[in-house]
């Protein structure tokens, strides 16, 4: 009779132990998710990198289109007015060499979501009175008790659908702009086109450093769970892992300290005293001039659609 | 403590340390009775291993940590917390004395490559056209161009250093001091260093630069400093002194004996690690110097 092998004699162990494959459990799965969602939403630059038409067009130019357009929506009135501001930003995704998957993956779809959730009651006539156009339920007759009141047929009114359509194509129309801005351009260039509006120069100096020792700090934490997972060879109790959870916290926090004090001492040593300054950039050019009148333009025409 | 100079002068140390003692924790000493004076133009190398206070050292020289006791001069002045930040000679010293952070997570604070290279020039409100040339200079100067625009979490560790770097010479410090340059870096990023710290001799600049790679020792230093693993500075001479000196080093635990075979003999030789170069040399040739396997 041969001898069992290597394998065979660990599993014998591992089976007289109780041992059990380390599996995904939902700690794992939640800390990955985490940094995957971070990573995701604040870091994705891969669509700003894109030789898109706009992608060209200086940041600056393009946050300063983005408010004029988000100013213009907001003084819309009229479903026509606010259906011609949406063709820009549903005209600005495809120059910008963004596919449609990307934009609804981006943050589009929860806010479809959340705009119909929140519009969706004002359409009834159980909160805002109207003419029923679309009946839902026929109660009979009224119920009233104190200031509480339910029609006799309650239905989708005509007032309704006006005021969700207007709300929906604002903040619809609106998050859209607002999304192409920020898959269009890259953190970075986003903040350096802020110092573009004479923001505080420490204001934009703290979010930048915000920005910068997130992606550390969530790096640090990636590596630190691989580096659980390389060596976890079994499954352990829920508790053992939220303990370890725990800890890691607490040295990520620990380790931020140490980093913040390290980073305040390198910015002393290169003559930092409290007083951010901030480099600027060249004066705008020939694509950026030509946008901002494209936009002026645009959103004059959509106002008198 | 003076120095005499070729034309016969007597030199004063541009930094002096007096008997410096300090402890980031009670009881966890991180330098203990240091005395140390780095002359105008010179060149020295800090070895030692792991823990034994040379990133200490250097932020003390870089006037960011003050001693717990003992003294500390540099160009002429007893550098204090309160003259740093309160008398116009802070600017000048933060000015002339550049230092490069082991970790260059800790020096890439800006959005961007460029904005890194401008905060120093920046804060000493230099004009903004002379600021664009000189990032555009400094970018040039270390073949940085296409990271220009890149933010620092895009950047590999190498580039990352060259970033640090370009970001410390951009000010035109007269005193460079450098914690474990060469660290992460490949041969060729590790050669150009070598050959900027050369250069900035040339420039009369002051070099101090912590390492444990004693390979770059003897091109970087003309005066090389040991410390101890007990914080004390065990030794100080030229880099052929100290590099030939084996008990020395083996007692700053910079080598260490290593086992080694060959076909069937083993041998047993001092041996250094760094991350490209792996030097040892072999002292007997013949089989009979080493044991049987």
């Amino acid at each position: 009779m041969s001898e069992p092998s290597r394998e065979q004699r660990f599993l014998d162990t591992a089976a007289s132990r109780g041992l059990r494959p380390a599996g995904r459990t939902h700690v794992e799965k939640t800390l990955r998710e985490l940094s995957s969602f971070f990573s995701r939403s604040m870091f994705r630059e891969e669509t700003a990198r894109r030789p898109g038409l706009l992608q060209r067009v200086d940041p600056r130019a393009r946050i300063l289109v983005t408010l004029l357009f988000l100013v213009s929506v907001s003084l819309a009135r009229s479903i026509p007015e606010l259906l011609a501001h949406a063709i820009l930003p549903l005209a600005a995704i495809p120059l910008s060499r963004i596919r449609p998957g990307e934009f609804l993956g981006a943050g589009f779809l929860i806010a479809i979501v959340f705009s119909v959730l929140m519009a969706a009651p004002a359409t009834l006539n159980v909160f805002f009175d109207g003419t029923v156009i679309i009946p839902l339920i026929d109660n009979g007759r009224e119920w009233r008790y104190g200031p509480y009141f339910l029609p006799a047929v309650i239905g989708i009114t005509r007032e309704g659908l006006l005021t969700a359509a207007t709300f929906l194509l604002r903040a619809l129309t609106s998050v859209a702009a607002v999304l192409w801005l920020t898959l269009s351009t890259r953190w970075a260039d986003l903040l350096r086109a802020l110092r573009f509006f004479r923001l505080p120069a420490i204001f934009l100096q703290v979010i930048g450093m915000t920005v910068r020792y997130t992606h550390a700090l969530l790096r640090h934490s990636e590596e630190t769970h691989l580096g659980k997972k390389s060596r976890t060879v079994c499954r352990t109790k829920v508790a053992a892992e939220q303990a370890w959870v725990g800890s890691r916290i607490a040295r990520s926090w620990e380790r931020s300290l140490h980093l913040m004090e390290e980073v305040s001492m390198a910015m002393s040593a290169r003559g930092f005293t409290g007083e951010a300054k901030l480099i600027g950039g060249p004066w705008f050019g020939a694509p950026e001039w030509g946008l901002l009148l494209a936009v002026v333009l645009f959103c004059t025409g959509a106002h008198l659609a | 403590m003076t120095r005499t100079a070729n034309v016969g002068e007597a030199v004063a140390p541009l930094l002096e340390l007096t008997d410096i003692h300090y402890a980031y924790r009670e009881g966890i000493p991180a330098l203990s009775g240091l005395s140390l004076s780095v002359f105008p133009g010179e060149r020295v190398a800090v070895l030692g291993a792991n823990g034994c206070g040379k990133s200490t050292l250097l932020k003390l020289l870089a006037g960011l940590i003050f001693p717990r006791q003992g003294s500390y001069r540099a160009f002429g002045r007893k550098i204090d917390e309160r003259l740093l930040s309160r008398d116009p000679f802070g600017i000048f010293f933060r000015k002339d004395v550049g230092i490069l952070f082991q970790n260059s997570d800790a020096q890439l604070f800006n959005p961007t490559v460029e904005d890194e290279i401008a905060f120093g020039p920046l804060q000493m409100n230099d004009p903004a056209a002379e600021v664009r040339s000189k990032v555009q200079r400094a970018i040039e100067a270390f073949g940085i161009g296409p990271l220009a625009s890149r933010a620092p979490y895009e950047l590999s560790g190498g580039e990352k250093k060259k970033v640090a770097i370009a970001s410390v010479l951009v000010m035109d410090p007269q005193v460079l001091l450098l914690d474990e340059p060469t660290a992460g870096l490949d041969p060729r990023s590790s050669r150009a260093l070598v050959d900027t710290i050369v250069e900035a001799e040339k420039k009369g600049k002051t070099v101090v630069t912590a390492t444990h790679d004693l390979h770059i020792v003897s091109e970087i230093a003309r005066r090389v400093v040991v410390f101890g693993e007990d914080n004390r500075i065990l030794a100080s001479g030229t880099p052929e002194e100290i590099l030939t000196n084996r008990s020395l080093l083996l007692a700053a635990n910079l080598v260490h004996l290593h086992r080694h075979a060959h076909d069937d003999y083993w041998h047993v030789h001092e041996h250094e690690h760094h991350e490209i170069v792996h030097f040892h040399e072999h002292p007997d040739e013949s089989p009979g110097g080493g044991s049987k396997r």
